[in-house]
């Protein structure tokens, strides 16, 4: 038997021949699983590492790093942020959710490492880190505003601020109701909108407040009732902080994600442009 | 009847035929033997596999678990202070509030400044944790307890409901969407003068009522009877009508058409009397108007439900003892 054996190992197509040419094939597929399985990993982590360490704003111009960001970060706005936003990043004027396809930032100028820090921390998010240093009051409250003390407005003050907010885009033809609607603005006991939105209504990217002189709107379509209503009843949108739930890595491709969606956009539409 | 063991076979025999899974013994068949043979090289080879296997994995694991001791500092962070970490994103912007230029802009000495700082901070804030004062820092307490809320509530915060929820909502709730309603009215009032008999007060305010139903300019009656209006006659959404009027007059104002003039209404400290301008009663707002409204009502009601069972599970695993003097009253 033996002898059979050592002869047929010797004939170069016998079975013990093709046997062992078959384990050698197992074992160097295998090995090549492991060491592709291994240099992949090793890339990943190395991008991984670069993305993270990297400088945030600096990320957009580094091809590799944008586009390793972009992967995930299309993913995980899908899964996370999309519910509010929009799969696209349009918004929600019902829901106060801004669009993040145009140019105009609520928070910061939208630099990465900005859109990293609302991610992390969230606006109103009751994280200590977020952003909070205002919200709208609601002016037809008995109680308008929660930080401090303010006075509810009459419904004709309402209508005068509103009349000058729609002055802005031409659209209010009352110079009366426009001048007082501008005291009550100015006023630094009544309105005190000035405070928020500026001197001269542009807003104030620091704390969150609207520019009020474009036609871009956070909240409805910019008509009459729609400001009037915000006028009256105050916003208070948020957005949570991701911090704890969201890994580093997942949090800055997010960033990078919705600095392009901005960076893409050819120019800002207006949100009524949008509705119609 | 035969003896069984006369049928047994002899042990010659027993000994020739093998049984099909005895072991037989190992021949040095190579590394590559047929694949149903016992074959001490191959068993080794892949034993030895996937030892090195196994170990790598488990090593992997547990070298890269979350909070694994480390000497290692994440990429994500910028330093570890006794394991804790300092995000990188917290730096740059501590840095860019510090210097007010933008990160790639600064310096190394103003990020090694900056970084010094934060591991500072770190340091006290671990040793703080250490001291308690967590637990005895009212600002400490009151910050754990807002964060932890947000915790509780950020589900709630990110879903959106959809609109079949909110409608259901907004039918159970419909009462509660109105508009504001609007009052304009003018409140002319006659102060108790002193030396004048109630009467006479009263003779004077049921003139200046009728002067006024007999279409007499607001100005010339108030100076004619000496009224005052307190309100300048600004409108007022309903409930702001009911602070500044009170709620007699309010409730007077609420029933009157726009151009109405009330009878005189003796209080504590006049007689007052109501020229009603515009009375626009709240009405009910539909579905799309109150939408937003509904959304947020929807949200803090769920928000609401989620801490109240929140707490109570909190409860439930905790150990509350109740000094004497309040465990009969104590109710969560």
């Amino acid at each position: 038997m033996l002898g059979t054996r050592t002869a047929s190992r010797l004939r170069p197509f016998g079975p013990d021949y093709r046997r062992r040419w078959r384990f050698i094939a197992a074992l160097a597929l295998a090995a090549l699983a492991i060491g592709t399985t291994a240099i992949y990993a090793y890339s990943t982590n190395a991008l991984r590492t670069r993305l993270l360490m990297a400088i945030p704003d600096t990320i957009p111009a580094n091809v590799t790093l944008n586009a390793y960001a972009m992967s995930r970060g299309t993913v995980a706005f899908a899964q996370h942020c999309a519910s509010c936003h929009g799969q696209h990043g349009q918004g929600d004027v019902v829901r106060g959710a801004p669009n993040l396809r145009d140019h105009d930032w609520l928070y910061g100028s939208g630099r990465v490492i900005e859109i990293e820090r609302v991610v992390l921390y969230g606006i109103r998010s009751a994280n200590s880190k977020g952003w909070k240093l205002a919200s709208m009051p609601a002016f037809a409250t008995s109680n308008p505003y929660k930080l401090y003390q303010l006075s509810p407005l009459t419904p004709q003050e309402i209508n005068d601020v509103t009349d000058y907010i729609l002055s802005f885009q031409g659209r209010s033809a009352d110079a009366a109701a426009i001048e007082r609607g501008t005291k009550v603005y100015r006023s630094p006991v009544r309105g005190l909108c000035w405070d928020c939105h500026g001197e001269r209504a542009q807003g104030n990217s620091a704390i969150g407040a609207p520019n009020l002189t474009d036609d871009i709107w956070l909240y409805g379509d910019g008509s009459r009732a729609s400001i009037y209503n915000s006028i009256a009843y105050g916003h208070a949108g948020s957005c949570p902080a991701w911090i704890s739930r969201l890994s580093p890595l997942t949090i800055r491709a997010v960033a990078v994600y919705v600095h392009n969606l901005s960076a893409t956009a050819s120019a800002t539409p207006s949100s009524r442009d949008m509705h119609e | 009847m035969s003896d069984p063991t006369s049928s047994a076979q002899p042990p010659t025999q027993t000994a020739q035929a093998e049984p099909p899974n005895a072991f037989r013994p190992v021949k040095a068949l190579g590394l590559f033997g047929k694949s149903s043979e016992i074959n001490v090289s191959r068993a080794m080879l892949l034993y030895t596999v996937g030892v090195l296997t196994g170990l790598g994995i488990a090593g992997y694991g547990l070298f890269t678990a979350q909070n694994t001791l480390t000497n290692t500092v994440p990429p994500e962070d910028v330093a570890l202070v006794n394991q804790r970490p300092i995000l990188r994103s917290d730096f740059i912007t501590q840095l860019e509030n510090e210097t007010g230029q933008n990160f790639d802009r600064a310096s190394k000495i103003d990020r090694l400044h900056v970084l010094d700082e934060m591991v500072t901070e770190e340091l006290l804030v671990q040793r703080g944790l250490e001291l308690d004062y967590g637990e005895t820092d009212q600002d400490t307490r009151n910050a754990l307890v807002a964060v932890v809320n947000q915790q509780i509530l950020a589900d709630v915060t990110t879903s959106q409901p959809s609109d079949r929820q909110l409608l259901e909502y907004y039918n159970q709730h419909r009462t509660h969407y109105a508009t504001l309603g609007k009052i304009r009215a003018c409140n002319l009032m006659l102060p108790a003068a002193t030396g004048s008999t109630a009467a006479a007060v009263m003779s004077t305010a049921r003139d200046a009522v009728r002067a006024l139903r007999s279409g007499g300019a607001l100005d010339q009656v108030l100076k004619r009877f000496g009224l005052v209006n307190i309100n300048k006659c600004d409108d007022d959404v309903y409930f702001a009508a009911k602070i500044h009027l009170g709620d007699e007059l309010y409730e007077l104002a609420k029933g009157m058409a726009a151009g109405a003039i009330s009878e005189p209404v003796p209080t504590a400290d006049g007689i007052h009397i109501l020229k009603l301008i515009e009375n626009t009663p709240p009405v009910g707002m539909s579905f799309d108007t109150a939408r937003e409204n509904v959304q947020s009502d929807f949200k803090m009601d769920r928000e609401t439900r989620i801490t109240d069972a929140t707490l109570k599970f909190l409860r439930h695993r905790a150990k509350i003892l109740i000094g004497s003097d309040y465990a009969a009253d104590y109710k969560p």
